[in-house]
């Protein structure tokens, strides 16, 4: 066999398939960060933020509340058979990701209503006890709401698809930040309208941080993409410039504009609120940018075939 | 607009079956996933020579035809293919 | 090929029903649950007839994808899809703008053809994809998808490093070739190597076909052939990355590229682990940083 790859090709033809997945996946992924995210925030806010933390709180569990309910409905939409969505549960994987996230999606929905339910009747009826069952419930949800946040990543990055094959710690890195990231800003923007000014200045800090780390990561990730040659054979196609901006000026404009907002104090409450809106917008763009990035890799040979040589092999290779 | 054929199943392969028409010829029917009808029901069908009605759209290409309903006229046949 | 002893047995022209053991007298193989069954390939005695391809979707009663014309080569399929589960690509080698080639080389002059399909992989990621169960390893070693349980996820179709399993938009599940499970289990040889008129698919146990693969790359060196290799027999280009040996491999003659075969091919499933060990490191990070960020004292 000839040693190099001379980039030939069958007629230019799809070496892979596209993944089925579309618009629908990309805001399940998107949904799903966002809420494991801000349950966890939630339940830090509740184990250790003490009074003044109890608005975010309660907003938190309420947001969580959206993934609960978009999620499983957005998944099984997208489902080909839909009337058999719940073999999902048949049985547990654990070298598929969308196996694990299945169940992780099944307790975090679970743990969540109760959490959720329980903040409700406290709230409504005075039953203050129920806060109790709230935290206990709040617990395991933001532990899997942190699954929640990542394991989309692994589901992409353990597929053959090359843009999300090739990168698969940085994909993870990437949506953690910008899954905490959106958290962050949304729970901010509840601050500054409804609550404490001071919660909301640290919840703008938080995602500020979040936003450099997936500035960083994304970086990281074109680095493995460069490296393995899936990067050349994508430039220049529509969605490789979505997610350059998406991974560019989506975290590094409101990132500077936290920054502003932090130094400005009491004045700066227009530019977190941008902000945060800029980072709840580019969170989307970046799930959906890389959902049509790897589809583009998957249907483009160049792509495949440069990441499907010797030199891509992992090390442990014998 | 759907169609509807008569006929008795040749034989079945997963969601796909060839009908024998009234008009004799043979027709390739492939089960729509929402045809209420799930692929290990075929089979029966097929052994036990029923008579059905299929429902069914055709594609673009021609060669197959999506079946969206299969209905057994008899009913003591409709029992044994439920019951499967 | 040899014709078995049991071929005596039967000197008549029509038979009432299926022979028991038929394979034996077709393929030279008894084929029983729990041992390894797959593919060997040859492309060097491909003729490009397509019999397989349409063995195939006469038994397996598959619906043509598309009626037409793709206007490359004699190949009017294209690919492998989810009611084309043979696929006899044609690759046409011209060499230089001046025109056809100056020296024929032996062999097939200038058409490499090859009988593409679902390679079964020892590992495969399709299986390990699998949320549902739907798809498992049959008691012959071959991975197949089993319709009553795929709820048409469609993960499977991105986990595939051949690019195989594809979903149906019309019943809304993954489909692939299935190695003729309803054929092994009747003792029958799969329809594709059944058809094959020059052996160039050769159906049998997997170690039987290694041995018999080993031998024919030697025989094609021994003529002066020297590009013929394996494709998917261990150790060789295709079984990389983890996937282990493919139970439908290859003889081929030039790049696998040029087939439209993937040279290193990898196991999705091992990535699991690092992204999601990466992914938890990062919102434990996060953890902490917000308990910092929003613990009372702070």
């Amino acid at each position: 066999m000839s040693d190099a790859y001379r980039g030939e090709t069958y007629y230019g033809r799809s070496q892979l398939k596209p993944s089925p997945f579309g618009f629908m996946v990309s805001l399940y992924i998107y949904l799903a960060g966002l809420s494991g995210s801000a349950q966890m925030l939630a339940t830090i806010g509740d184990l250790f933020g003490g009074r003044a933390a109890r608005g975010m709180v309660r907003r938190g569990r309420w947001l969580a509340m959206l993934g609960t309910v978009c999620g499983p409905a957005l998944l099984i939409a997208d489902l080909h058979t839909p009337q058999r969505f719940y073999n999902m549960l048949r049985i547990l994987r654990t070298s598929s990701p969308m196996s694990i996230g299945s169940y992780i999606l099944t307790t975090f929905g679970l743990t969540s209503t109760v959490t959720a339910a329980a903040q409700f009747l406290a709230d409504r009826c005075g039953w203050r006890r129920l806060l109790g069952v709230a935290r206990a419930a709040s617990v395991p949800a933001s532990v899997a709401g942190a699954g929640l946040s990542v394991y989309t990543a692994a589901l992409q990055s353990s597929t053959s698809t090359p843009h999300w094959a090739v990168s698969p710690r940085s994909l993870a890195m990437r949506y953690g930040a910008s899954s905490l990231a959106t958290a962050a800003a949304a729970l901010s923007l509840g601050e500054h309208r409804f609550g404490d000014p001071r919660t909301a200045r640290r919840l703008d800090a938080l995602a500020f941080g979040a936003l450099l780390v997936e500035w960083i990561a994304s970086a990281r990730a074109r680095g493995d993409l460069r490296r393995t040659g899936v990067a050349a054979a994508l430039s220049g196609s529509a969605p490789e410039r979505l997610e350059r901006a998406a991974a560019g000026w989506g975290t590094l404009l409101p990132a500077g504009l936290f920054g502003a907002s932090l130094l400005l104090g009491d004045r700066g409450r227009r530019a977190s609120r941008s902000a945060s809106l800029l980072t709840l917008a580019s969170g989307l763009a970046l799930r959906h940018a890389i959902m049509l990035a790897g589809n583009e890799s998957a249907r483009r040979p160049a792509a495949s075939f440069a990441m499907a040589q010797p030199r891509n092999l992992p090390h442990m290779e014998s | 607009m759907s169609k509807i054929v008569r006929g008795r199943i040749l034989f079945a392969q997963e969601g796909r079956f060839m009908l024998r028409t009234e008009s004799g010829t043979g027709q390739l029917f492939v089960l729509s996933h929402d045809a209420g009808v799930e692929p290990q029901q075929l089979p029966p069908l097929q052994h036990a020579q029923a008579e059905v009605e299929v429902e069914f759209d055709e594609t673009p290409g021609g060669l197959s035809a999506v079946a969206r309903a299969i209905r057994v006229p008899d009913d003591d046949l409709a029992g044994k293919a439920e019951a499967v | 090929m040899q014709v078995h002893a049991r071929a005596r047995d039967y000197p008549q022209s029509q038979f009432g029903g299926v022979l028991p053991h038929e394979a034996e007298l077709t393929a030279g193989v008894r084929i029983q649950p729990g041992r390894s069954y797959g593919f060997f390939t040859d492309t060097t005695r491909c003729i490009g007839c397509k019999a397989c391809e349409v063995a195939c979707k006469e038994w397996n009663n598959l619906p043509a994808d598309n009626v037409g014309l793709t206007g490359m080569s004699y190949d009017n399929t294209g690919a492998l899809s989810a009611n084309t589960w043979r696929h006899v690509a044609f690759v046409e080698k011209i060499a230089g703008p001046g025109g056809g080639p100056a020296e024929m080389p032996p062999y097939q002059s200038q058409w490499l053809m090859m009988s593409d399909l679902c390679k079964h992989c020892h590992n495969p990621p399709c299986l390990e994809a699998c949320p549902t169960g739907a798809l498992f390893k049959t008691e012959f070693d071959t991975v197949v998808v089993q319709q009553d349980i795929c709820n048409g996820c469609g993960y499977c179709v991105p986990a595939c490093p051949f690019g195989v399993v594809e979903l149906s938009e019309t019943d809304g599940k993954a489909h692939k070739c299935t190695l003729c499970y309803d054929r092994l289990k009747g003792g029958l040889e799969p329809a594709c190597a059944k058809s094959c008129p020059t052996d160039s698919i050769q159906f049998g146990e997997i170690a039987d076909l290694q041995s018999r693969a080993a031998e024919r790359v030697e025989q094609l060196h021994g003529l002066g052939v020297a590009s013929a290799y394996l494709y998917g027999a261990p150790g060789s280009p295709g079984a990389t990355g983890d996937l282990g040996h493919l139970n439908a491999f290859f003889l081929l003659t030039d790049a696998p590229e040029v087939y439209n075969l993937p040279r290193a091919p990898t196991r999705a499933s091992n990535r699991v682990r690092p992204s999601l060990a990466t992914g938890l490191a990062t919102m434990a990070g996060f953890a902490l940083a917000a308990i910092a960020l929003l613990g009372r004292r702070a």
